[in-house]
């Protein structure tokens, strides 16, 4: 009885590697043609491309025009562009060090623009009446289509401060957000990213001075 | 002999094999798992400058109740005001002053004497000296109240007796009176200071005719 069972186990491994072993020679005819070989000298060459990103520096920027007594809006833009060789592409964000946004110190501030649905990028609307809000939109080729209707060229006109009507914004939150992605790498000399900052005073002074709004781009391999 | 040597290469390659993939358990998360980041430096900082302004309506010509030999006392009805805006941080002060002195004059005919720039109460037929002729100026409004210098009211009175609350002074030839003040900025519709002239006859009678005064209010940021 024992011997039944060895002999059946021993003849299916045998018929088992019978058919792995033509397997492997249909799938592999450069194996199988070194195996004709009399002499063979083999060389695995190894190649690692590490992933990396890069991205440019920041800059400080004066948004346009001033607020005064006759101008209640302003808008702002600063371009990064990033540069990666990593298979998955990147994800590029921008977070903002404090809540709100802009602000003159102790003195005064400008709320952090409110969507109607929150998280969701919209054309600009004018704040309430006695309000005042800081937002930001973004465009470029990895730029996700929630923040524009139709690309835009250009934040806006910096004599007015109007924002581009192709534009839609949202508020600073005080979580990265991020405002382009690619799934692969990049082109040797990256992709452009520009974001655009505006502020709107409605039918309110905000107090005279200057308020400032640190924003931190930080690009990340996927 | 030979059992034993199988059995020991066997045994050798099983304990290989475990550290193997020991080894490759360990490091593939990272192998895998390898996310590459840079953040822009330094970091963007977008400025907002808020330059301070201010501004100030002219209201209308105002002509006074008349004085004649049966009235002796005229007050104006607070309806001349100015409008100040500002968004200035440290807020405003409005000042006035006369053109001359002594301020209401008809030519070189007659005059009334500016009435006293310590700030006192004013009652028709006893506060200035008999057989004198005054002319003198309050104020009301949010911003008035300096210090309560210039009493308290929501009126200039009648018209012919000043509102029994609120202080007046004399102007003080061409040098600025502050009139009203504001630590702040104003709100976007601007802040309303009346002003209420008074004049009085006591036992003289001011000569028939016309008497006129430019008044000059001047709103300043602080």
């Amino acid at each position: 009885m024992k011997k039944t069972f060895f002999k059946k186990i021993f003849t299916a491994s045998i018929i088992s590697l019978f058919f792995i072993q033509m397997l492997y020679l249909a799938v592999e005819p450069t194996v199988a043609n070194a195996l004709d070989a009399v002499d063979t000298g083999g060389v695995l060459v190894t190649l690692n491309v590490t992933a990396g990103i890069t991205i440019s520096n920041g800059s400080n920027i004066t948004m346009t025009p001033h607020i005064d007594l006759t101008h209640d809006r302003a808008i702002g833009t600063a371009t990064w562009t990033v540069s990666t060789n990593n298979y998955a592409g990147y994800d590029l964000t921008v977070l903002s060090s404090t809540i709100p946004a802009l602000k003159q110190g102790a003195v005064d501030e400008f709320i952090d623009y409110t969507e109607v649905v929150a998280g969701t990028p919209e054309l600009w609307a004018d704040p309430a009446v006695g309000a005042k809000e800081f937002g930001f939109s973004a465009f470029g080729t990895d730029v996700p289509a929630k923040y524009y209707v139709t690309t835009p060229a250009d934040c806006g006109n910096t004599s007015t401060g109007i924002t581009n009507t192709n534009s839609k914004y949202e508020g600073f939150s005080g979580v990265a957000q991020n405002i382009a992605t690619k799934a692969t790498i990049t082109p040797y000399t990256g992709i452009a990213t520009t974001l655009c900052v505006a502020a709107h005073e409605n039918q309110v002074f905000a107090k005279s001075g200057t308020y400032t709004a640190t924003i931190t781009a930080t690009a990340t391999t996927k | 002999m030979k059992n034993i040597y199988i059995k020991k290469i066997l045994t050798s390659s099983v304990i290989a094999l475990f550290f193997i993939q020991a080894l490759f358990f360990l490091v593939e998360p990272t192998i895998v798992g390898a996310v590459v980041s840079a953040t822009s430096s330094p970091n963007t900082v977008f400025s907002l400058i808020v330059d301070p302004g201010i501004s100030i309506t002219s209201p209308a010509n105002v002509t006074m109740p008349s004085l004649t030999v049966a009235v002796n006392s005229s007050v104006t009805n607070g309806a001349t005001y100015w409008t100040v805006k500002t968004n200035n941080t440290a807020g405003y002060n409005l000042k006035v002053h006369a053109d001359a002195a002594p301020a209401l004059r008809q030519g070189v005919i007659d005059n009334f004497a500016d009435y006293t720039t310590v700030k006192t109460a004013w009652v028709p037929g006893s506060t200035i000296t008999d057989g004198t002729k005054a002319f003198g100026f309050s104020g009301y409004g949010t911003d008035v109240t300096v210090n309560g210098t210039w009493g308290a009211g929501s009126s200039c009175g009648t018209a012919t007796v000043p509102l029994n609350t609120l202080l007046f002074s004399g102007f003080n030839n061409t040098t600025d009176i502050t009139l009203a003040s504001k630590a702040t900025v104003t709100p976007y519709a601007g802040i309303d200071t009346h002003i209420c002239f008074v004049a009085e006859q006591r036992g003289i009678y001011a000569t028939s005719g016309a008497y006129t005064t430019t008044i000059t209010a001047t709103a300043t940021t602080i």
